[in-house]
């Protein structure tokens, strides 16, 4: 009986224990995996997801929609100490490809200096790096971070991060492995660039490394600025066992690179309801005319885009978390902005893209979207499409 | 049966007690202080209290340091939940029970640290009491929504514990 009595007692702590878990934070709930780890856990479990509805419409055409369990991302954390922590996400697209998005450990020396390393998002932009579906407007990213900027863009590398509170600024600056692209082929293309280059930390190869750095300043209330950059080489597999004396095996190698400096600049600002986000890219490629002319393929010299975007929260001055916000994004972005060796600019790469829509936020990490996107160019006929989508993230 | 049940007892106790009691002991509260207003010539009066939020099970950690001068103030050690993890921040009050200045002490996340900012924490300076309202009150800060929107409403709760306990009337 004294036995059961006691049992029931430390069962009962604990119980109290979990209970205070749960109610310890006053605004986001705890979900199950949290309650059980509790806060002095070192593991953390997160996670995001986006299912969408693409239903294009073509006049005179019939079109079957697509119904897509897109993203669905596992994170774990494990803090190893107060210091040193290790992140990843596991993420399965389409429900059946499995990728590694992120894996890297950081280690704090201050605030200001943490050393980085890994397989880490390129930061680049605004959506590269908070591409969960409840950080954006519309079902769908911005198609300039599909087209210039290849989210999600990750490579493995190193490197350092830090934030200078009395400067209200941020930095990230990395060492990263660049795009293949060259093996057995060119992999770089017109139509979007790098996209097909991202190697993702799969076995991918370096010939030379790449630099990338962020720097956000968030000084002016409700005001975010970025500005990105990438330096580098793209990477081919014509180096690897090339014999240095060999120098027309040399050359062909070097055809087979291209340099890319890419600048991004990017704002978002919020005041009350209003809330607004802006982005422009550019990307400067060298040795396009060698590559090309290597590969066959038709990669532009420079890729130019940007977008705007505003929204305003029509449940701004509710109590919940609840948001609901109509929004519009123009997006213009050009992959043959400039060609070299001859190449004829592609004027269906010179695109305008419209979207108009709105989200619903249920609660801080879930969100209902609907829009319409009306996709144009400079060659053909635009194109429309209406979407439907699911978005979390905890 | 018997030891297991007891062991049991004592640690879910243990664990449930000991948070609090090494959440900013007096030596690193005075650091944080000075190092915060930049001054040298504070002392550190009394511990006032050791609490627990109201509703909560947060630590709320509170000392009264006086300057040369004779004045007093105050300030609380406590933490706010981001997105995945707590951070630590402190809330420096003068006897009028306004802030004098929030500073965050320690960030854990990857994501969400622009709320340390000093500029952006300059906005709950002379806050007193009632609901601060996120976007309207205080303004947003991207890349960090969850982390502002938590130490906007945590910082009223902060104060009104403060208030009770040292003011109980």
């Amino acid at each position: 009986m004294i036995q059961k009595t006691i049992l029931a007692f430390a069962l009962l702590f604990m119980g109290m224990g979990i209970y205070a878990q749960e109610k310890k934070t006053n605004n986001a709930p705890l979900n199950a995996a949290e309650r059980l780890l509790a806060s002095d856990s070192k593991l953390t479990i997160g996670g995001y997801a986006q299912i969408d509805y693409n239903q294009p419409i073509v006049e005179g055409e019939y079109s079957n929609g697509k119904l897509d369990v897109h993203r669905l991302v596992l994170l774990f954390g494990y803090q190893f100490s107060e210091k040193t922590k290790f992140l990843t996400e596991i993420e399965v697209e389409h429900v059946k490809e499995i990728y590694v998005e992120q894996a890297f450990i950081n280690h704090e020396v201050k605030p200001w200096l943490n050393f980085r390393g890994g397989l880490m998002l390129v930061p680049m932009g605004i959506t590269n790096e908070y591409h969960e579906p409840t950080t954006f407007n519309g079902v769908e990213r911005p198609n300039l971070d599909s087209k210039i900027v290849p989210t999600t863009w990750r490579e493995i590398g190193a490197g350092f991060t830090g934030r200078i509170d009395n400067a209200s600024l941020k930095y990230q600056a990395y060492v990263m492995n660049g795009f293949n692209g060259y093996n057995d082929g060119g992999t770089f293309r017109g139509t979007d660039g790098y996209r097909k280059g991202r190697q993702k930390g799969a076995e991918s190869f370096m010939s030379s490394p790449t630099l990338a750095t962020k720097f956000d300043y968030y000084g002016i209330p409700g005001l975010k600025l970025g500005l990105s950059t990438y330096n580098g080489k793209s990477q081919s597999s014509l180096y690897h066992g090339l014999d240095k004396d060999d120098a027309a095996g040399e050359a062909k190698a070097d055809s087979s690179v291209i340099g890319i400096s890419m600048l991004g600049l990017d704002a978002r600002y919020s005041k009350g309801g209003f809330e607004a986000k802006a982005q422009f890219n550019l990307a400067k490629n060298s040795n396009t005319a060698e590559y090309n002319e290597l590969t066959g393929k038709d990669l532009g010299s420079e890729m130019l885009g940007w977008y705007v975007e505003a929204g305003y929260d029509l449940l701004f001055n509710s109590d919940n978390d609840q948001r609901l916000v109509p929004f519009v994004r123009y997006e213009k972005y050009n992959t043959h902005s400039k060609t070299e060796g001859g190449l004829a600019q592609n004027k269906a790469y010179d695109r305008t893209d419209i979207t108009i829509g709105a989200g619903w936020w249920l609660a801080q990490g879930a969100v209902l979207k609907a829009d319409y996107q009306m996709f144009g160019n400079e060659l053909t006929d635009s194109k429309g499409q209406f979407n439907l989508g699911i978005g979390i993230w905890f | 049966m018997k030891f297991i049940s007891i062991t049991l007892l004592i640690v879910s106790l243990t664990l449930f007690s000991a948070r609090a009691n090494d959440f900013y002991p007096e030596k690193q509260a005075l650091k944080a202080v000075k190092t915060a207003l930049k001054e040298k010539d504070i002392t550190i009066k009394e511990q006032v209290g050791i609490t627990k939020w109201l509703e909560k099970t947060e630590p709320l950690v509170l000392y009264s340091f006086e300057r040369v001068n004779g004045e007093t103030f105050y300030a609380a050690f406590t933490h706010s939940k981001g997105r995945y993890d707590y951070f630590d921040y402190m809330v420096i009050i003068n006897t009028k029970f306004e802030v004098e200045k929030v500073k965050v002490l320690k960030y854990r996340s990857e994501n969400g640290g622009e709320i340390s900012s000093k500029k952006w924490l300059e906005q709950f300076i002379g806050y007193t009491t009632g609901y601060l309202h996120y976007k309207r009150d205080i303004s947003a800060i991207s890349g960090a929504t969850i982390s502002a929107m938590s130490i906007s409403r945590d910082i009223p709760k902060v104060m009104d514990t403060v208030r009770a306990n040292l003011n109980p009337q």
